[in-house]
């Protein structure tokens, strides 16, 4: 991690080269076996339709021993939680989803998995991901929930274990267009089928948000390309087109389309710290925007931020 | 075959009948075996050949071939002991001779075949060749037949290839005179071979001979074997029973002796080691497994040694040789010139080594010499050498404070400013192995901080804390005054002379009692938001543009203080504070305290009320903390979250940091861990670069954070790397580890 030297100036910070660090997609996920109902599988990837593929078998390379086993193939992935800032927080997530009577994102006496071998059923692991969105470190990333499948969504709603999370908001639970009914009954046939469907799913939502981020870049190519930029905060300027990397610092774009607003993301911030009293927060809630006055979540901001860092290589 | 060549075949044998002495036997026994082994060699190898397609008439490969397959069978054998050799051999023959037969049969009647159609030009010819009788023989077998039809076929083999044999001997050992005879030979070979017969049994007799040799020295050695003082760590001591039963004394004796052997033989099976690692472990067949692992990998290296030294034979230089080398080195060599060797010396161990006298303890007081000191002495050195030594970040001019400087001196934070500003000036820690100079002590004038308060650089420094001067009788802040009686400015700190106190005492600046005396000692105040402290008497409330307060102090003294503060908060509660005292408690009894019922002893929290005669407690802050038991110290610090240690004084320590840095405001008993985390958090936001890692949730080095946090704050030092973590996971900090 390289520093920056400590600046002249407190609002425009030198970004050094860094790596993109907030991934277009990074999601855990549950999968569950079509034949054999009790069984499940935690992972997290950041390309969920080949990783599921691996996992059936589709494609050879690529591990997924664990979901080898006689009798467990194919695998249908039924909940999908995305929108980790990176790697890091997703392996995080994953663990403590799988070591639910261990993890320290937990409290002790909220457990609702109490031990190894407990919490094997569906519900448990739904109620798990509700424990952990809770968790103030996971909420600081405004993580959303996919569904695949009504059936499942209908559990989440039951919420068996009455978990609340705070501050929820309805569109971070989403379900897939056209979700499937599992039979109870399944013959050969109808393994394949379900499997095909689910793949066609986890596909659709995956390029869905591809195309998203593929349409939000081309549109601030578009802008920067111009070259040189001014911060509407600071009024001072950035140019996305040079080869130097002091004048590419971390800028964003109001997410809303209809408005014009842009800046450093520092002068943003700023103006969010010093606004609400956010004293004892270092990464604020959400930001309204200068010119628009909506407001949105300052991971929103981020994606924006990062994403347009990414565009100059 | 030639007449010749049979005499000279039967002379060669003879010759090595002749010979009586053991070790020529031996010596003739090996190679004679060895001959039989190339024979052997031949034969079986030739079935072999055939099937790897390699040609037959090529005689100089089955020559090498055969000479390897001896070897190898040598070698496979563990050839150390003719004994060995004999009975390899004979199970060689023993094993070989059923294969053989069926092999041989096919082998020589194709090779006939090969040869007849060939023609006999060809030299050296190892063909194996069946005479007919043979040949018949073979075809109806009996046991007795059989075994003879085997030596008869042996010997035919034998014989055929002997001469090729012995001429291959021959050519490598011997004389090469036969070479041209034997070529003359190679046409009437097939057609002696009828008349061989009586030449096979001489031969066969010679190794009828050599048998009953072998089979003689086998058995010697056997019944020499009884006779083997049984060791403890041979193999063989399965058979020390025998041997001993076998070692026949007087009754009496004997019966002494088998007691003796008995308890000896005992010995033998299990060793006194044994016996006494059984008694301590009590493990018994552990003991005796892990002595057996222990005695096999000893054979083995004893084995592996014997062959190692019977492989290689080297031998190491006499005193006598290396004198010579050694003279030859230093002619070859030219001498090193007396400086450089002391250059060396002096880049390797310092220079001041040469200077201190053989007092190890003064040697270790004197400071080492600052390294660009040396440099700039010396030129020449500094180019050849700088490159080598460690990367030196600081600037040259930036000097080492101590504690008590920086406690007590003000012209500490002048001298700092006069030096570079630009450049992040770190503190160094007293282990370092560079050195620098300590700031020579200079008085302090008010009017120098003033001004130097005024810079914004000040915002990159902790708080530096400036407890009041001394009494009125002291001179005003005089580094002399405040630091142990040593004799400073050498830089020795003797130990023997005075026990080292950074400052005389710490007295809390806080009491009235000591506002009220217009007598102040020492003071420890809290580098608090706040201004902490405030006379009645004193209005002059410096507040300056900076976040930092001062606070002047007295009429004749002055007490400043610098500390991060919040100018609104500090207007808001208006000029005339004066400082309380009020503590805590941390845990409910209060036994150990003197029972001053209005004070509840813990951390110091220090909160600012307007002139009202407070009724603070009689201690102070450090007596109070170096009162209460390590019990609760640790509670304390629990609490808290600070790393946990185990000295009191190190905990008395943390725990005084930890006041200096706490608010002055209410501080509840669940919020002091808060209090860590608040102080966290300004620190991060201190720290543009970091900060910004962190809202674009960068995932950060654990390492890296605390390093930096504690670069600003040496409170950070003191907190435990849990409470870090949980600060972390509460600000939405990613963390990773190395």
């Amino acid at each position: 991690m390289s520093q920056s030297p400590s600046p002249s100036d407190d609002q425009i910070v030198s970004s050094q080269t860094r790596k993109r660090t907030y991934p277009t997609l990074y999601c855990c996920y549950l999968l569950q076996s079509i034949a054999k109902r009790r069984s499940f599988y935690i992972g997290s990837t950041p390309h969920p339709v080949r990783r599921l593929r691996q996992h059936n078998g589709i494609l050879s390379r690529g591990g997924a021993y664990r979901t080898k086993r006689d009798g467990t193939r194919p695998w249908e992935m039924i909940v999908v939680v995305y929108g980790f800032p990176n790697k890091i927080a997703a392996y995080q997530y994953e663990h403590a989803w799988q070591h639910a009577y261990s993890t320290h994102f937990i409290a002790k006496d909220e457990r609702i998995v109490s031990n190894k071998t407990a919490g094997r059923t569906l519900h448990h692991k739904l109620g798990v991901i509700r424990q952990l969105m809770n968790n103030e470190y996971f909420q600081h990333m405004n993580l959303n929930v996919h569904f695949f499948n009504s059936d499942i969504l209908e559990m989440w709603d039951a919420n068996k274990f009455d978990l609340t999370i705070t501050d929820l908001e309805d569109d971070q639970i989403t379900l897939s267009q056209q979700s499937q009914n599992i039979p109870n009954v399944l013959e050969a046939d109808d393994i394949i089928n379900i499997s095909d469907k689910n793949l066609q799913l986890v596909t659709e939502f995956y390029d869905k948000i591809i195309q998203k981020e593929m349409y939000s870049k081309d549109i601030y190519k578009e802008k920067l390309i111009y070259g040189s930029r001014t911060c509407q905060i600071c009024s001072k300027k950035y140019d996305y087109t040079s080869e130097d990397d002091d004048l590419k610092p971390y800028i964003l774009f109001c997410p809303n389309k209809e408005c014009d607003f842009e800046s450093h993301l520092s002068c943003l911030y700023a103006k969010c710290m010093s606004s609400s009293d956010n004293e004892a927060r270092i990464i604020p809630i959400s930001c309204h925007c200068s010119s628009c006055n909506i407001s949105f979540n300052w991971t929103k901001y981020i994606e924006i931020a990062t994403l347009i860092k990414s565009l100059d290589k | 075959m030639d007449f010749r060549t049979a005499q000279r075949n039967l002379e060669l044998v003879n010759q090595n009948a002749e010979k009586d002495d053991l070790d020529d036997l031996e010596a003739n026994v090996n190679t004679s075996i060895e001959m039989d082994e190339e024979i052997i060699g031949t034969q079986v190898p030739l079935a072999m050949f055939s099937d790897d397609d390699i040609d037959p008439m090529d005689s100089a490969n089955s020559s090498q071939h055969s000479q390897v397959f001896s070897q190898k069978l040598a070698s496979n054998n563990e050839i150390r002991f003719d004994e060995v050799q004999l009975q390899t051999t004979d199970l060689a023959l023993d094993n070989k001779n059923t294969a053989m037969t069926t092999k041989i049969i096919d082998q020589v009647k194709d090779n006939l075949n090969l040869e007849l159609s060939k023609g006999n030009d060809s030299d050296q010819n190892s063909i194996i060749i069946i005479p007919d009788g043979l040949h018949k023989a073979g075809s109806d077998p009996t046991d007795d037949n059989m075994d003879n039809l085997m030596n008869n076929n042996m010997n035919n083999n034998m014989d055929n290839n002997m001469d090729k044999n012995i001429d291959s001997n021959m050519d490598n050992n011997m004389d090469s005179n036969m070479d041209d005879n034997m070529n003359d030979d190679t046409g009437d070979n097939i057609g002696d071979n009828r008349d061989e017969i009586f030449m096979n049994t001489q031969i066969q007799g010679r190794l009828d001979d050599f048998e009953k040799e072998k089979l003689l020295k086998s058995s010697l050695k056997s019944t020499l074997n009884h006779f083997k003082y049984p060791r403890f760590d041979s193999p063989s001591i399965g058979n020390s029973k025998e041997n001993i039963g076998e070692l026949k004394k007087s009754p009496a004796k004997s019966r002494q002796s088998k007691l003796k052997l008995q308890k000896s033989n005992n010995d033998k099976k299990v060793s006194r080691a044994e016996r006494v690692l059984k008694l301590l472990s009590g493990k018994h067949s552990k003991v005796r497994d892990i002595i057996s692992i222990q005695r096999n990998i000893e054979a083995k290296k004893t084995k592996a040694s014997k062959t190692s030294q019977n492989s290689m034979k080297f031998d190491i230089y006499n005193e006598q040789e290396w004198k010579q080398i050694t003279q030859l080195i230093f002619e070859a060599f030219p001498k090193v010139k007396e400086f450089e060797m002391k250059e060396v010396y002096h880049y390797i161990y310092g220079e001041e080594q040469e200077v201190a006298s053989g007092n190890m303890w003064e040697a270790s007081q004197t400071p080492l010499l600052s390294l660009h000191e040396e440099r700039k002495g010396d030129e020449y050195n500094y180019d050849k050498y700088i490159h080598r030594l460690p990367i030196y970040s600081q600037p040259s001019n930036v000097d080492v404070v101590s504690l008590s400087q920086v406690m007590n001196d003000k012209s500490f934070s002048e001298f700092k400013f006069q030096s570079q500003s630009d450049e992040y000036v770190e503190v160094q820690d007293s282990t370092d192995d560079e050195v620098f100079e300590i700031i020579p002590m200079r008085s302090p004038s008010k009017s120098v901080i003033n001004e130097v308060e005024t810079e914004n650089e000040m915002l990159k420094f902790p708080p530096i804390l400036r407890p009041p001067s001394q009494k009125g009788d002291q001179p005003i802040l005089d580094a002399t005054t405040l630091i142990p009686n040593t004799n400073f400015f050498n830089g020795v700190i003797d130990l023997t002379q005075e026990s080292f106190k950074a400052v005389n005492s710490l007295i809390s600046p806080v009491k009235t009692d000591y506002i009220e005396a217009t007598e102040i000692t020492q003071v420890q105040v809290p580098a608090s938001r706040n201004i902490t402290l405030q006379r009645e008497n004193q209005s002059n409330l410096d507040l300056n543009e900076t976040h930092y307060n001062t606070v002047n102090l007295t009429q004749d003294n002055s007490i400043t203080y610098q500390f991060y503060g919040d100018r609104k908060k500090v207007l808001d509660n208006n000029f005339n504070i004066e400082l309380i005292e009020k503590y805590q408690i941390e845990v409910g009894d209060s036994e150990d305290e003197n029972n001053d019922d209005l004070i509840e002893p813990s951390i110091i929290e220090i909160k600012v009320r307007p002139n009202t005669p407070t009724s603070s407690p009689n201690k102070s802050v450090k007596e109070i903390i170096t009162s209460q038991s390590m019990k609760k110290l640790r509670e304390n610090m629990k609490t808290i979250g600070l790393k946990p240690l185990k000295s009191k004084e190190k905990m008395i320590e943390a725990l005084t940091v930890a006041s200096q840095v706490f608010d002055a405001d209410d501080i509840g008993l669940h919020t002091q861990r808060e209090e860590v985390y608040r102080h966290l958090t300004l620190l991060v936001k201190q720290i543009p670069s970091l900060l910004e890692k962190i809202y674009t949730f960068e995932p950060v080095f654990i390492e890296d954070l605390v390093s930096q946090l504690a670069d600003s704050s040496p409170f950070v030092e003191h907190i435990d790397e849990v409470t870090i973590r949980e600060w972390a996971d509460k600000q939405g900090i990613c963390l990773r580890k190395n």
